[in-house]
Order: C-alpha cells, then structure tokens, then sequence
C-alpha cells in the first residue's frame, strides 16, 4: 500500500481497518477503501483514548443530544418544504403536512417527539454533569455553555416551534411573549409587531427557528464540543477524589476507552432516539389546534413549559420571566457556588439538597399545572 | 489601549442592535393593530404615534383589490391617538394594510383570518360549536408496519451500540 504524508497511513491504516470495521487488512479491499478516505480524511485522528467510563451511557446522553439535534435538523428540511410561513396559510400547510405530503404525519411527528426527547435527554446529560461535579474547575465556562445551550433549545428552538404552527395555543403562546415584548419596551422591539410595517411577526420567528436559532446552536456546540476536547472527559467522582486527576484530568495511561467506541455509542444510542420517536410519532400524532381566536385564552402552554404556568398565576405574565431567569440564572451559578473540592455527591450535602429541592420543584409545579384548569392571564 | 477599543467597538455595536427598537420607542411615526389576526366584523384597536398634532387621521384598510375607510380620529398634541374600529363584515381572509393618514401617514399590516367574529363557528366567547381540523389517521396495516419498521431501527442502534469490541 501506498505511504500516506503520516504516520496514520501505511500498516496503521491496516490495523484501523481490523479494528473499526473487521477487515482483514491493508490487502482487503475494505482496508484499500478505508486507507483511502484516512489519507484524505484524516479519520485515524478520532482514534484517541478517551476515559473508560466515557463509553456509558452516563457518559454519552450529550452525544446522543447531538445526534438529536441533527435528526430535528434533517426532519425540519423536509417539513420547511411543504411549511408557508404567511399567517393566512401557515395553519393551512401544517395541515397539508399532517394529511397530503409523503410520510408527512411520520416526519412532522418524529420532529416533535424528538424536540421532547432532546429537551429530556438534555436535561439528563446536565443532571449527570451536576452529580458527577464535572461542572468543577476547569470546566465551569463549558457547564455555562451547557446551559446556555438548554435555555436556546427551550426558549428559542421550542417556542418558536411552536408558534409556527399558527394555532390557538401557538397563537396564545406569541401573544405571550408579545405581551412580554411590550413590558421591555425598546429592547423588547425585536419580537414586537411594530419592529417593522414590512413582515408580520410569524415569518419574522419563522427565521429566528429555521435560520438565527440553528446558527447560535452551532456556534454554542462548537464552543461546547471545543472545551470538551480541550479539557478531556471529566474523571469519576471517586478518581477525581483518589488524586489519580491532576488539574481535573486522567493521565494517558489511565485512558483506556477509545474514542471511536463512544461515537459507535452515540450513534446507536442516537438511532434508539429516533426509533423512539419514530414509533410515538405513528401512535400518538401530533395535533393541529384550532384557527387562533385572539379573544381567547383557552390553553395551556406545552408540557415543557407547566413549570412556568404557575409563576404566571402568581406574578402574571412577568412571572414567565421570573421563573425562566430564577431557574437558569441558579443553574448557570452552581460552579461558582460549590467551590469544596469535594466530587462525590454524597460528600457535597448543601448543592445535594439545593439540586432536590429544584427538582422537585419543578416536578411539583409541572404537576399543578397539569392538573389545575386553564386560567386567563392576558389582558389582566 | 486595547481594550478600551474592544470597549468601545462593543458599545457602538449595542448601539446599532438596538436603534432599530429604540428609535420606534424614540421618536419614529407608526400605527399598531390588535389583535394580530382579527376576524371580519371585529373590533380592532387601532393605535397611532406622531401623525400630525392635533390632526385628523383616516384609518383604512386596504388589500385584496378594497381600500375602505373605517372611519376617523382626533390625534393629541403629540399626534397620537388610539381609537376602536369594526371591520367590515364582508371582508375576506388574507393580509390587509392599515394605513392612518393625519398630517403624516403610516401603515401596518394585518392577517384576516377565519369566519366573521359573530359567526357560530370560530366563534369568540363561549356557545359557538366549533370544529377541530380533521386528522387523518393511517390505515392500521401501515401503522403497524411503520411502528415495527421504527422499532427494528431501535433494536438495531441498541446492538450497534453495545456489540462488542474486536480486539486488534
């Protein structure tokens, strides 16, 4: 076989090929193909040791958040085919989606679902992160990116998302953040119907979800993915806590993983997510609302959002404000306020309990929500 | 040195983002509608910033081959003003202009849409029976074969996953 410029080409390139996809060597017509595409790729450089545990699932629930990600990127492709931003027809073309266009009950579905699924497996992935305190020097700016990263899913992929689907609860869900809009005056002008006489505001969010969001995204998980790699999978609780991590890193020789078998786990995890969503986008499909009635306020907001419901009973419609600044303006603190050196959850009693507390905070608010009635905010 | 010029890059930056909001809060004529989305035959609220002092203004609606005058109002010393008018009954789905013309003009636009708001269907406020769009669902010989379709895609992510390592 042809030398490569580098030291992954030659004999390496035959030992990848055994190793990643069983071939029996650089002779092999799966080593010839693979040694071609690693000269031209660079693909022996993702052979690195990672951490054995890395390769859990613990370990990989951002992976598989990654991979959610792509799939919501390729299902939104195919659905901004058939979707029409204009207010008289948007409701219209979601319509056309759900019952006319190929597969587009099953594509529109999986596109929902795996928003849900991401939003949990998001959620997971920081759970992990705050149990495990991989939030710790030097990683505290990754753990802010990280929950930036939540709150641009939530608060700007979802509810934008959701808007677009131009029914009552997406009409009741924009006239919210209008109301929002208007309490902050001048710097709420961007997401204000008078920003502009030109558009009206659907086909403005329209953009924010298909093109500024997706953009932040990227630009987040690069820095995300970035630091990772930089500063290498976080240690254990207990060899952080044993001294085998000098400056919250494993030596190389204490790596025993391999990188490609956690992407082989990403991956797979990744298509068990849209398997998932694809089975409850055929047995629970996703509904399409009534046309807005602006007169009316007879919804509740999706279930990702109970939590707030009930700040918006006790504050009005500030309290939407209140609820999402409190919970991720806390989240993003916690490296800055756990400063022990401790790493066992069981060692750390005061975030232990601080992280209970907002859990089941949330979960008992959600509760309320789901269970109490539709209650009129707007207009108060 | 250096960083006062980041400083101050970053000042002008913020500056520029936000003029487009600060100047309709600061100073700029305009006209809003509410509701977003009115129905024929509803009230809307028209509000109008910096028309003219103490001019009269002609609120129309324009679109879809009409340009009717939904009636006047008085602006204020600053030429603003905020009045109710009712859109015409027969007034189709789509989008509309408003246009307010005082001493100055400015429009914005509206999306008509649905059955006229006294209407019993889509009707606002409680009585009116009103349909929920129609859903439909696949034959359940396709559901099934689409769920186990999903559910081997699943089965087979879950063994690329954890099928074991050859060892080199």
């Amino acid at each position: 076989m042809a030398e490569s410029g580098n030291s992954a080409g030659g004999a390496d390139a035959g030992k990848s090929a055994t190793s990643v996809t069983g071939a029996a060597g650089p002779s092999s017509r799966t080593g010839r193909v693979w040694g071609w595409l690693d000269g031209r790729l660079g693909l022996s450089a993702l052979r690195y040791k990672v951490p054995e545990h890395a390769n859990t699932i613990w370990y990989t629930l951002g992976g598989i958040t990654f991979v959610g990600i792509i799939v919501l990127a390729a299902t939104g492709i195919w659905l901004a085919q058939y979707y029409d931003p204009d207010p008289a027809a948007a409701r219209e073309s979601v319509l056309f989606i759900q019952n006319t266009a190929p597969l587009g009950d099953v594509i529109r579905g999986i596109h929902i679902w795996t928003a849900y699924l991401v939003i949990i497996t998001a959620s997971l992935h920081l759970i992990r992160i705050f149990v495990t305190a991989s939030y710790k020097a030097p990683r505290e700016v990754n753990w802010i990116v990280g929950v930036s990263l939540l709150a641009l899913l939530m608060f700007g992929a979802f509810f934008t998302g959701t808007v677009l689907r131009w029914d009552q609860e997406a009409y009741e869900a924009l006239a919210h953040n209008m109301e929002l809009a208007t309490i902050f005056g001048a710097f709420g002008g961007f997401f204000s119907e008078g920003f502009t006489t030109s558009v009206s505001i659907l086909p403005r969010l329209y953009i924010a979800h298909v093109s500024i969001v997706p953009l932040l995204l990227v630009f987040l998980l690069i820095a995300h993915i970035f630091l990772i790699k930089h500063h290498g999978i976080s240690p254990t609780p207990a060899q952080e806590e044993a001294g085998e991590a000098p400056g919250g890193r494993l030596p190389q020789e204490k790596e025993t993983g391999s990188y490609p078998t956690h992407l082989r786990k990403m991956v797979g995890y990744g298509l068990v997510l849209l398997g998932a969503a694809g089975v409850l986008s055929v047995i629970f499909p996703q509904p399409i609302g009534l046309a807005p009635d602006p007169t009316m306020e007879i919804t509740k907001p999706s279930p990702i959002y109970y939590w707030l419901y009930s700040f918006e009973d006790w504050f009005g419609v500030l309290g939407i404000l209140y609820g999402a600044i409190a919970l991720f303006g806390l989240l993003a603190i916690v490296p800055f306020i756990d400063r022990t050196p401790l790493r066992s959850i069981r060692r750390r009693p005061v975030i232990l309990g601080f992280g209970v507390v907002l859990l089941i905070a949330l979960v008992v608010l959600s509760l309320i929500t789901a269970f109490s009635p539709v209650v009129s905010h707007m207009g108060d | 040195m250096k960083a006062r010029f980041v400083a101050l890059a970053t000042l002008v930056v913020l500056v520029l983002a936000l003029s487009p909001g600060l100047a309709w809060a600061h100073g700029e004529k305009g006209v809003t509608v509410k509701p977003l989305t009115p129905k024929p035959d509803q009230v809307i609220t028209v509000n109008g910033e910096l028309l003219g002092p103490n001019s009269e203004v002609e609120v129309s609606v324009i679109g879809n081959g009409m340009n009717m005058s939904l009636g006047e109002a008085n602006a204020d010393e600053e030429g603003d003003f905020t009045e109710e008018f009712r859109l015409p009954a027969n007034l189709k789905p789509g989008t509309y202009q408003i246009k307010a013309t005082g001493k100055e003009s400015a429009t914005t636009q509206i999306t008509v849409s649905g059955a006229p708001a006294g209407g019993t269907e889509g009707g606002s406020g409680a009585g009116g029976m009103v349909k929920a769009p129609v859903i439909e669902q696949r034959p359940l010989g396709q559901s099934i074969e689409l769920v186990a379709l999903f559910g081997v895609l699943a089965a087979l992510g879950l063994y690329f996953a954890n099928r074991p390592i050859r060892k080199a």
